[in-house]
């Protein structure tokens, strides 16, 4: 191994944290040629689903497509050890389609970890690490790895932190306390306190997750049945199709007795006794805050989902809570289907340190400590699919560094991934922060279907997928190119063929009808073909603004622009931009806060600095 | 147009004209030098707190000027910057040179509505309600002015607040029924959806109505004389308007090209123009000049706001009826009967104005009648200023076009994303006007009305 010399191990990146955002980090880094390690406290615990057992939903869904488009394991994970497979949205439009999946929780975790023993490069190490290691002083400070429990270092020119909520976690059951990163795992203090000694704000969330129940006991006759896609479509544009037996989730739901149980408990729910007194998020709410929030609402879902194919355990969506064992338990028993459930182990809320992600570069490298990158919950996020992501463009980037070439950074309008962290690190979070669609303002074009054209050929210029995948990709887009042109110069009826499409009650066979050598069409392309026909005209007018943006993003703002020097700008203003330093007028847009006034305002003063400049050359 | 920001401007902010008290306004970074250079005492109070002050002027060669002075540190002014106002006695002259003064200290005169730019640019105030701003100063009647000083109070932005609001709010249904496709929402149905884009499109189509002005650029009504050559227009148009430069001559045709005058009619503004005869004769065989002449008061009669439509009073009646109602688009057509003095006014009908140039005669109600019409089209403009119009007309119909789409989708039952999509264009155009973006509140308010909890 790479061991240089006693306790001091010699990496190029250094990953801390094994989950989602880590696996896929280190993975990346290594696919890139670095010389990785992924350190974590317990190898049985690698891309463990801490909260329920199921990957994708709407956003979320087109996310794993796109962390599959360039070489991610997630969606490879999830097609091969699924035992429910959903597509959401299926009678909208092809953008808002979202795939979802129960995962085999255990088969999964196995699935992804078998993936980083067989990675070249890449070194999987049980650690538990108590302490960042850095290089210089005062403005030029750098990372230079990390210290391990048990007299070690790593060291490693760049450190990928994906510590989830395993930093100062505290895990609430009503009005009992324990230290803790998940249930039954310990905490570190040691990293936290790192990041503060060198400037970096740390601040604390709070989520939940509900009780899980033996399913043995789950009356399955008092509730609804709701069953997978008679076909599956697979998450990764690897997977041809998927062949498994499906297994059907349940769905229940609270009723007034439910609320009362709750209600009368309220004032031992850590929430509304000032325990907890940290942000969570408004999705996924816990139940009580669900009961006290919607108050006129008579009846919550609960949705019961098996963990696995050799286990009972199930997972009660809608019940997340912080209420004690006892109410827990009246709660289950006042549930139809329920009464007589016996709870495997008991919901929690849990609050953790993360670090208000404004602090970051939208490479995912912390603006005060080169080196430093930071993905997954750390960053106030939640989600597997949201930590998979950033895990995955944070490894790329740290390798990418260390190569001496440019960071990938995703347009808002190539990805949710970019969406995503233009979000992070433009507009900062309040709650933790979960995709939606109507984050991307740019959705039309960001397909779950399209993810492999959007960025494959992106993902391979970087290094992240191989020469034939990539092929693959140009071959497909050449096809489609192809069809689209022949649709558009073949008539029928005085128009050309491709206007067929855009209306609903025509179909491809109306397509045939008309141009018949298109029956060996591969299904692939013509589904392409359909929705890239279908939006196009909606495209086209998003344009217009997409331009606006670009043109704007092409206005620069030095690095070293001084906001407080311009009294002109609104003091919160100042204070905003100060904070964020956008690279350019169109990020200094989005940033929340941040008025049309305020724009027009640094753009005469970008206008008379360019002019200026000009007269002094 | 983009002006420096922190540099000082300085302007004359009192009306012109004398008065008991002038106001010289001063805003940016040298207020305070330029104060000091200027007065007595020079310490001046330019931070922590609004403060009004008695001080002198010294303004050479003059003796000293009493003054009061008003100053605003930046952030409580109405700019954002440091901004003073030196209120004394309001003699033109004497602004004209304090003004001077204050800029030989270190400010620039100020462009027209430049403080009102700056007071946009610190937030203090929206768009719309700058352009309240300048549509005050700029404000040519009563009429003109109430609109800007309802704009200002936020006229326009609160029925665009309120529609922004309620098309927010069915955004947020579909958007909810897109990202909790599992959780049992509210279900909105085609009927309701269809109903309640179609009600925010006739409310966005009432408001383009609202702001749209007969004239598309200028904001000044135009009251044209016309009728047949020597039907005594000119001397008409030099007894409405006193100073008027035109030639007055018992020749038919003496105004071979036309004569503009500004009047003000009692508050109401407007400017009269006055034409050649329209002469059926000249067809062919006439002059060049004549015949282009002609032709520019055929497009002056086209384009006037106001018609005033003259014959002599001993001639023909005109065979058309003055019509009681102005047709919409047409001008407001008032009948004249001149020369009262030399013929009695045969065949008129009750509306006609009968008027005399030389005694004077019918001249008093003519003007009343002018002033009348000139108040009916300022009001027609809408309670909206013509400058927030002109920049909003389009957004508007954007808005509505978009809605328009999306209730056609929505009776087609197609893609609810596309809907969506329509509605985002909408608010986007909506947003111009104000100047808001939208994704951040949209989040707020699916999570302030559903319950979604997967």
């Amino acid at each position: 191994m790479d061991c240089m010399s006693g306790n001091v191990y010699q990496y190029d990146i250094v990953v801390v944290g094994a989950g989602h955002a880590g696996c896929e980090a280190a993975l990346a880094a290594a696919r890139m040629g670095a010389r990785t390690a992924l350190l974590t406290d317990n190898l049985d615990t690698v891309a463990q689903m801490s909260c329920n057992p199921a990957i994708g939903g709407v956003a979320k869904g087109q996310i794993v497509r796109e962390i599959d488009a360039m070489g991610g394991v997630m969606g490879r994970a999830i097609d091969a050890t699924g035992i429910q497979f959903r597509m959401l949205n299926r009678r909208k439009g092809p953008a808002m389609h979202g795939p979802r999946a129960q995962a085999d929780k255990r088969a999964y975790q196995q699935f992804v970890k078998h993936a980083v023993e067989l990675q070249e490069n890449l070194a999987l190490r049980q650690e538990s690490v108590i302490d960042l290691l850095t290089e210089g002083h005062g403005g030029s400070v750098k990372v230079a790895g990390v210290r391990v429990r048990g007299d070690a270092e790593y060291r490693a020119e760049a450190v990928v932190l994906s510590t989830g909520t395993f930093m100062r976690g505290l895990l609430h059951y009503g009005e009992q306390k324990i230290a803790g990163g998940r249930a039954g795992e310990k905490t570190t203090s040691g990293i936290s306190l790192a990041l503060q000694r060198l400037g970096l704000r740390v601040e604390r969330f709070k989520t939940g997750t509900p009780p899980r129940l033996n399913g043995r006991t789950i009356d399955y006759t008092k509730a609804e049945i709701q069953l997978g896609d008679e076909t599956p479509e697979p998450f990764s544009f690897l997977t041809e199709r998927i062949e498994c037996e499906q297994i059907p989730c349940w769905i229940t739901y609270t009723n007034g007795q439910v609320h009362d149980v709750i209600l009368r408990n309220l004032d031992r729910a850590p929430m509304y006794t000032g325990q907890i007194r940290t942000g969570g998020p408004r999705y996924c709410p816990s139940v009580e805050t669900k009961v006290v929030r919607f108050s006129d609402k008579e009846r919550h879902q609960v949705f019961l989902e098996p963990e696995g194919r050799d286990t009972t355990e199930v997972y009660a969506n809608g019940l997340a809570t912080s209420l004690p064992r006892d109410v827990q338990e009246a709660m289950i028993r006042a549930i139809p289907a329920l009464e007589h459930a016996e709870i495997l182990r008991y919901g929690y809320a849990i609050e953790y340190d993360y670090l208000p992600p404004e602090q970051l570069k939208p490479s995912l490298e912390t603006k005060l400590v080169p080196g430093l990158y930071l993905a997954g919950q750390v960053n106030g996020t939640t989600g597997y699919e949201e930590a998979a992501g950033q895990g995955l463009l944070a490894g790329a980037n740290a390798a990418l560094k260390l190569a001496g070439r440019d960071p990938v950074i995703l347009s808002r309008d190539l990805g949710y991934l970019g969406v995503m962290v233009d979000d992070l690190v433009t507009r900062g979070v309040v709650e933790p922060y979960r995709m939606f669609t109507s984050r991307a303002e740019y959705r039309l074009r960001l397909r779950g279907d399209n993810a492999d054209r959007r960025l494959t050929p992106l993902a391979h210029q970087a290094g992240l997928v191989d020469d034939r995948r990539y092929q693959r990709v140009v071959d497909k887009e050449e096809q489609i190119a192809r069809t689209i042109e022949l649709l558009e110069s073949t008539y029928a009826d005085n128009r050309p063929v491709a206007n067929l499409l855009c209306r609903p009650e025509k179909s491809w066979d109306d397509v045939l009808a008309r141009i018949p050598q298109l029956a060996q069409l591969p299904n692939e392309i013509v589904r392409q073909v359909s929705y890239d026909i279908k939006y196009a005209g909606y495209l086209v007018r998003e344009n217009g603004e997409l331009e606006r943006q670009r043109r704007l993003a092409k206005r620069r703002i030095p690095e070293t622009f001084d906001y407080a020097a311009i009294d002109q700008l609104r003091i919160e203003a100042r204070e905003r931009l100060s904070q964020i330093r956008p690279s350019d007028l169109a990020q200094a847009g989005r940033i929340s806060g941040i008025t049309p006034a305020d724009l027009a305002v640094l753009m005469i003063y970008l206008d008379r600095g360019a002019a200026s400049r000009v007269v002094d050359g | 147009m983009l002006y420096p920001l922190d540099d000082t401007i300085a302007a004359i902010a009192s009306a012109p004209g004398g008065s008991p008290r002038g106001i010289v306004r001063i805003s940016g970074p040298a207020t305070a030098a330029c104060l000091q250079s200027l007065l007595l005492p020079s310490e001046l109070p330019l931070s922590g707190r609004t403060s009004a002050i008695a001080a002198s002027i010294r303004l050479a060669p003059l003796a000293p000027l009493p003054a009061e002075v008003y100053c605003w540190p930046a952030g409580r002014s109405y700019t954002g910057q440091n901004v003073a106002e030196l209120h004394t006695f309001g003699s033109p002259p004497l602004l004209e040179h304090l003004l001077e003064a204050v800029c030989r200290a270190g400010a620039r005169l100020a462009e027209p509505g430049e403080f009102t730019l700056r007071a946009f640019l610190a937030g203090r105030i929206d768009l719309t309600q700058a352009e309240g701003v300048l549509g005050t100063i700029d404000a040519v009647g009563p009429h003109q002015l109430d609109a800007a000083l309802v704009q200002l109070a936020g006229g326009l932005a609160e029925p665009l607040r309120n529609l922004r609001e309620s098309l927010f709010e069915l955004l947020a249904h579909l958007e909810a029924g897109f990202d909790f496709a599992d959780e049992d929402l509210p279900f909105l149905d085609a009927g309701e959806l269809q109903r309640q884009l179609d009600q925010a499109r006739r409310q966005i189509e009432r408001i383009v109505e609202r702001m749209t002005a007969r004239r598309e650029s200028s904001s000044v009504v135009r009251v044209v004389l016309a009728g047949p050559p020597n039907a005594g227009k000119s001397s008409l148009f030099n007894a409405l308007a006193a100073d008027a430069g035109a030639l007055v001559s018992d020749l038919p045709g003496t105004t071979r090209d036309y004569l503009c005058a500004d009047l003000n009619l009692n508050g109401a503004a407007c400017r009269l123009i006055d034409t050649a005869g329209i002469d059926p004769g000249v067809v062919s065989g006439s002059s060049p000049p004549d015949r282009t002449a002609q032709e520019i008061a055929r497009q002056l009669a086209e384009q006037a706001d106001v018609l005033l439509l003259c014959r002599e009073s001993g001639g023909e009646a005109i065979s058309e009826e003055p019509p009681v109602v102005r047709l919409a688009g047409g001008p407001v057509t008032i009948h004249v009967c001149t020369k009262a003095d030399l013929a009695a006014c045969r065949d008129s009908a009750p509306a006609t104005v009968v008027t005399s140039a030389q005694t004077g005669e019918g001249i008093g109600e003519l003007e009343h009648r002018i002033r009348e019409a000139v108040v009916e089209l300022s009001m027609g403009e809408g309670d909206v200023v013509v400058g927030t119009a002109v920049r909003c007309r389009e957004s508007l119909r954007g808005a509505a076009a978009s809605l328009h789409r999306a209730c056609d989708l929505a009776v087609r039952e197609e893609g609810e994303e596309l809907i969506a999509a329509e509605i985002r264009t909408a608010l986007d155009e909506l947003g111009h006007v104000v100047g808001a973006v939208y994704t951040d509140d949209l989040l707020d308010r699916i999570f302030s009305r559903f319950c979604v909890g997967k």
